[in-house]
């Protein structure tokens, strides 16, 4: 019989079934040992059979409550079988972290949002984005000024977002809007979950750095979103926001560092020149060993469902701290491959190197992250 | 135990560093029970200590009695360990010759106290009669740690087996994560202080810990520490050398940043005597080079990854109820 999650399991026995499941689908698993470089579009293409053997042997159900199409037991089990996916030298799917990020959000304020659309987003027939930031609106999110206003049983929004990642290939965005008067700040914003082929919706996709169109701004004219599309309540939405954000630093997080140690470890496979090799690993790893440590104490947390407050902004930065430590050691280890080669694994890095670049902007650019230590850890005074 | 019953015993540990002199502190540590709580509670017996030890810039003998007690040794108020001289975390500091036994390493606060010390060689741990052991008082950088070097010569005779290779190591493990602790709490004590005096010192009419460029830095030093808390736990939890080095390291990070940023913020006032800034920052400095140092640390885990191609995922998660939404 094929081995499968038993949601009552402890961590330690469903990594023990997972791998023997592993073992059970290798031809099956073999093309996804890396992650696609391709446009999005390519991407999600790719990933989607990989998504679905997981769906279909349970495993990335696990931790996910029964009444949204999980199979019940704890995020801890999840968390546990994509690292040791990522162990066994497998590309964790790209996708699979906006539902680690979006669907806790869901759970906790739109329950029956979580029942209608997570069973599709789990089994990678849908893809979600977050719609959040605005040209005038980034660090200073609270600043936003996409309108909802109330229309009949519903809201019309409209404005601008930008910066969304899957913006331009994603069905469903969670979309931040102002329904409080223009000087409410975070007090007057509400949540929506808008369908992104509703009419009034145009999106237009952000070529980055790393080669690809990574995110895209999505423009509202007038978009019609029901009243059961609110997520939470009206004049809730910086709740829910913040809400989401700890998964963002957390689950997606501890699936960053599983990645980031298989791309560690295949990098010290590659042939160096560099003459401080030893130290360049040394630093890499360090910063991976403190995102990890950091990170599975988080999980834990967030697992009982407790609010982990502002000692969240440290493992946002360790993260970001470890995506550019790990890309820089490629880049050192690598030279003078990484910029005159064209082969895979030089292109691979590139893109990997160029794409570090914004983990520390994406989700709270750092210096916010600095600021909250400063002012809510150490409880020094608002800046000036 | 629980958070209140840890709590009691940071205080009372503190408390008894803060009365003993370095040569008394053993004996006042194993009076107190500190080392039953070692062996029923090794990390959090291991942790408060080191924090505390070095929080308050104590010379206590906490790296030796870990050490011992790591390498599967009796711990007592007499038994010392002779370390490995800083700068060459990779040479044991005794050595066999021939039937003989050469001993050249450090000795901590109160080695004067020891009857035996306990010296690692290639072999494994050896026991010798203080009384084989020549000590030369090394002020050093930091005087107030009062560190000595010790050597000797001994004829076979006079040197005891009394652990592996692999005791010795275990105890290397252990010695490695106290004094990530050490320099952790020391790295907090820089911090608090530091915290503080910002708050309190105004210019331009506002706290200095208004300004980013203030806060931002020591922002950083909070990361850092937790960073090392973390990995602490992670090392303690994992038991490997691995992780003890890289425990040891990030706390030597953490306690580098603490130094450098805490130090400028402080302005002129951390530059004076009178101030005393420079003994938190002499301590870090030998603590970091003790059992090897961050940055001869941080190339050798480096070295060990890429001779095995492997990169250790540590710690494992942690087993977890069902969740709660």
């Amino acid at each position: 019989m094929t081995p499968q999650p038993d949601p009552a399991g402890t961590v330690r026995d469903t990594v023990t079934a997972f791998h023997r499941w592993r073992e059970a689908h290798t031809a099956e698993l073999a093309p996804f040992r890396h992650h696609p470089t391709a446009e999005l579009e390519a991407v999600i293409a790719a990933e989607q059979p990989l998504r679905r053997l997981l769906y279909d042997g349970g495993w990335t159900r696990l931790g996910w409550p029964e009444w949204c199409g999980g199979l019940g037991g704890s995020p801890v089990q999840r968390a546990a079988v994509l690292e040791a996916l990522a162990a066994a030298g497998y590309a964790i799917p790209d996708v699979q972290g906006t539902v680690e990020i979006i669907a806790p959000m869901l759970i906790r304020f739109a329950p029956h949002l979580a029942t209608a659309h997570l069973p599709a987003a789990l089994v990678g027939e849908e893809l979600w984005c977050q719609g959040f930031s605005e040209p005038d609106a980034g660090s200073d999110l609270g600043s936003l000024r996409t309108r909802a206003t109330p229309d009949g049983d519903g809201f019309r929004l409209s404005g601008q977002k930008m910066w969304s990642s899957w913006g331009h290939v994603a069905r469903r965005a969670c979309v931040l809007a102002r329904t409080g008067a223009p000087d409410s700040g975070y007090r007057g914003l509400t949540m929506f979950w808008v369908d992104l082929d509703s009419p009034g919706i145009t999106r237009r996709p952000t070529r980055c750095e790393s080669g690809r169109a990574e995110v895209a701004e999505i423009f509202l004219d007038g978009v019609a979103v029901p009243a059961e599309r609110v997520i939470g309540e009206v004049g809730g939405g910086w709740r829910a926001v913040m809400h989401l954000m700890q998964f963002e630093r957390g689950a997606y997080a501890w699936q960053r560092q599983a990645d980031l140690h298989t791309e560690l470890e295949r990098l010290l496979g590659a042939t160096t020149t560099a003459p401080d090799a030893d130290r360049v690993v040394g630093d890499a790893y360090l910063a991976l060993f403190a995102l990890r440590s950091q990170c599975a104490a988080t999980l834990a947390e967030l697992a009982t469902g407790h609010d982990l407050g502002p000692e969240i902004s440290v493992d946002k930065l360790l993260l970001g701290t470890a995506e550019q430590t790990v890309a820089d050691a490629a880049r050192t280890l690598l030279w003078p491959a990484l910029e005159l080669d064209d082969d895979d694994l030089a292109a691979e890095w590139r893109q990997r190197w160029a794409f570090s670049r914004i983990t520390t902007i994406y989700g709270g650019v750092a210096e916010v992250q600095r600021d909250l230590v400063a002012e809510r850890l150490l409880g020094l005074p608002r800046s000036r | 135990m629980d958070a209140a019953e840890l709590e009691l015993v940071r205080a009372a540990t503190g408390q008894l560093l803060g009365r003993g002199s370095p040569a008394g502190l053993p004996a006042a540590l194993l009076e107190s029970g500190w080392v039953e709580l070692l062996s029923a509670e090794p990390a959090a017996a291991a942790a408060i200590l080191a924090e505390e030890q070095g929080r308050t810039l104590s010379a206590g003998p906490g790296l030796e009695l870990v050490m011992l007690h790591g390498a599967g040794l009796a711990v007592d108020a007499t038994t010392a360990v002779v370390l490995p001289t800083v700068g060459r975390p990779t040479v044991p500091p005794g050595r066999r010759v021939g039937g003989r036994l050469v001993v050249d390493g450090l000795g901590l606060a109160g080695h004067e106290r020891a009857t035996t010390f306990v010296v690692a060689t290639a072999e494994g741990l050896f026991a010798v009669p203080a009384a084989a052991l020549h000590a030369v008082a090394r002020r050093g950088s930091d005087p107030d740690l009062g560190l000595a070097r010790l050597q000797g010569d001994l004829a076979g005779t006079g040197a005891v087996a009394v652990g592996s290779a692999d005791a010795g190591a275990s105890g290397m493990n252990a010695g490695r994560r106290f004094l990530a602790g050490e320099l952790t709490g020391l790295a907090g004590r820089m911090l608090d202080d530091t915290v503080a005096y910002v708050l309190d010192r105004h210019q331009f009419g506002h706290p200095v810990g208004s300004f980013q460029a203030v806060k931002h830095r020591l922002a950083d030093v909070r990361v850092a520490i937790a960073a090392a808390r973390a990995g602490l736990a992670s090392a303690f939890d994992d038991n490997t050398a691995a992780s003890a080095t890289a425990a040891k390291c990030l706390a030597g990070r953490a306690q580098r940043l603490a130094a450098s940023h805490c130090h400028q913020v402080h302005g002129g006032i951390a530059f004076t005597v009178e101030h005393g800034f420079h003994r938190l920052i002499r301590r870090g400095q030998l603590l970091d080079g003790l059992l090897g140092g961050t940055d001869e640390l941080t190339a050798e885990l480096g070295r060990q990854l890429r001779h095995a191609a492997r990169v250790p995922r540590t710690p494992r998660l942690r087993e977890a109820g069902s969740a709660t939404w």
